[in-house]
């Protein structure tokens, strides 16, 4: 099974100098909680999430429609390709920590997202294994996303030993 | 409840009841399978250092002492857990929930909110009044969509005006199936646990779930089977939002 039997495509997707209001409609549109952001080229170059959007706005202090995506985006983005098996895909979300893998093709152009939800609606459906995929490993991969980003204790706007690494952004 | 956990208002008393349960562990141990024997060595060693950082620094250990006594409390709640019919689904939440959870009041703006949120590391506060009654939650999603709405830096607003209007919560005696369930139909990842008079006690989400079931898969495939159920239904698209779109 390739992982673009299984992502979604059309993806709603933004570019960096677009406003974060911009992102936060397209979230609020499309009932999801992550937006791929792409040059004119459609090359992926970021990912903004609810979350980014909610702690650029606590930082910056600024409205929504005053800020730019790219001042908020993660720029450190984990891709797939569309050939790729979804062992291998969730084999990034366990070892990133990350839920959703944003799907590009070799000039690195996005072509559609597949996220952990996809995979557990897959190997439910699919009791006996989907092509390698079994159950145990997609709990195992939630329960590491689901791991806490910071060491305990740390206090502050401290490291993040994966995923965000580079937030806040461009300090 | 409450009185199942150690105190928190002073590392005296966490010391206390830390040796109490220790030595009551040590009494069941003769009683226990080789795997609880080995889950109990892996604990042990955590205990004594706790112990003695807590004669040592007083007050200022207190702070990983509340974990580690979580800890070891988890430990000691899974003999019973172990020793009971029924798989995991039929634990009851309060050996999986979190117990130091942070919380916000409905006054505070948005901005202390999302500090809290960053800080803390978490994407959900339940808002709780003076006396610790849950009256709603609110995520980093409420936030930015209240951002959206609203217009303004979140400074210039309150939690009030952002937070969830309907609250779904469960009690630390519910089994955990029957939470699974909750979150299934509700849609949402993260339970606030209350006592009868609907004061916080606790935070089950359903990572903590996946977790706490993590060491058991083997043995208890319903309960992944169960959980995966659960996060692709959490996953499903919702209905079209009942509110109208913003701007």
């Amino acid at each position: 099974m390739r992982i673009d039997e299984i992502m979604t495509r059309n993806v709603r997707s933004i570019a960096p100098d677009d406003t974060l209001g911009t992102a936060a409609q397209i979230m609020w549109e499309n009932d999801c909680g992550a937006v791929p952001v792409v040059e004119a080229d459609g090359r992926l170059v970021g990912i903004v999430t609810d979350r980014d959007i909610c702690m650029a706005a606590q930082l910056q202090g600024a409205p929504l429609h005053d800020s730019r995506v790219s001042s908020a985006m993660a720029r450190d983005v984990k891709t797939c390709a569309p050939g790729d098996t979804p062992v291998t895909v969730q084999a990034i979300m366990q070892q990133n920590k990350i839920r959703r893998v944003p799907v590009v093709d070799d000039q690195r152009r996005l072509v559609g997202i597949v996220t952990l939800g996809d995979f557990a609606y897959l190997v439910s459906r699919n009791p006996e294994g989907a092509d390698g995929m079994t159950w145990t490993a997609v709990a195992h991969t939630l329960a590491a996303v689901s791991q806490p980003r910071i060491a305990r204790f740390a206090g502050g706007y401290g490291d993040r030993s994966s995923g965000r690494q580079n937030f806040p952004p461009n300090t | 409840m409450n009185s199942r956990f150690p105190k928190r208002n002073s590392s005296g008393s966490v010391l206390a009841e830390l040796s109490q349960l220790r030595d009551e562990l040590r009494v069941r141990l003769h009683l226990a399978g080789l795997e609880v024997r080995a889950q109990w060595e892996s604990v042990e060693p955590k205990l004594l250092g706790l112990e003695r950082s807590l004669e040592q620094q007083g007050e200022g250990a207190f702070e990983a002492a509340g974990e580690l006594a979580v800890e070891v409390v988890k430990a000691f709640r899974d003999f019973s857990v172990r020793s009971q019919e029924g798989g995991p689904s039929k634990a009851p939440v309060h050996d999986i929930m979190r117990v130091r959870v942070h919380t916000c009041a409905p006054s505070d703006t948005l901005h202390r909110a999302a500090q809290i949120m960053w800080e803390k590391d978490c994407g959900c506060l339940p808002v709780v009044d003076a006396v610790r009654v849950v009256r709603a939650v609110i995520t980093d999603r409420d936030i930015c969509m209240a951002a959206l709405t609203q217009g303004v830096p979140l400074a210039e607003t309150s939690v009030s005006s952002a937070m969830s209007r309907s609250l779904t919560v469960c009690s630390p005696d519910d089994a955990l199936g029957a939470v699974e369930d909750v979150m299934r139909q509700n849609q949402i990842r993260r339970v606030p646990v209350v006592d009868a008079d609907g004061v916080l006690v606790g935070m089950i989400s359903l990572g903590d779930i996946a977790r706490y079931l993590q060491p058991r898969m083997q043995q208890a495939p319903a309960s992944v089977a169960q959980l995966l159920e659960t996060l692709a239904g959490i996953s499903e698209p919702r209905a079209r939002p009942s509110m109208p779109p913003p701007l």
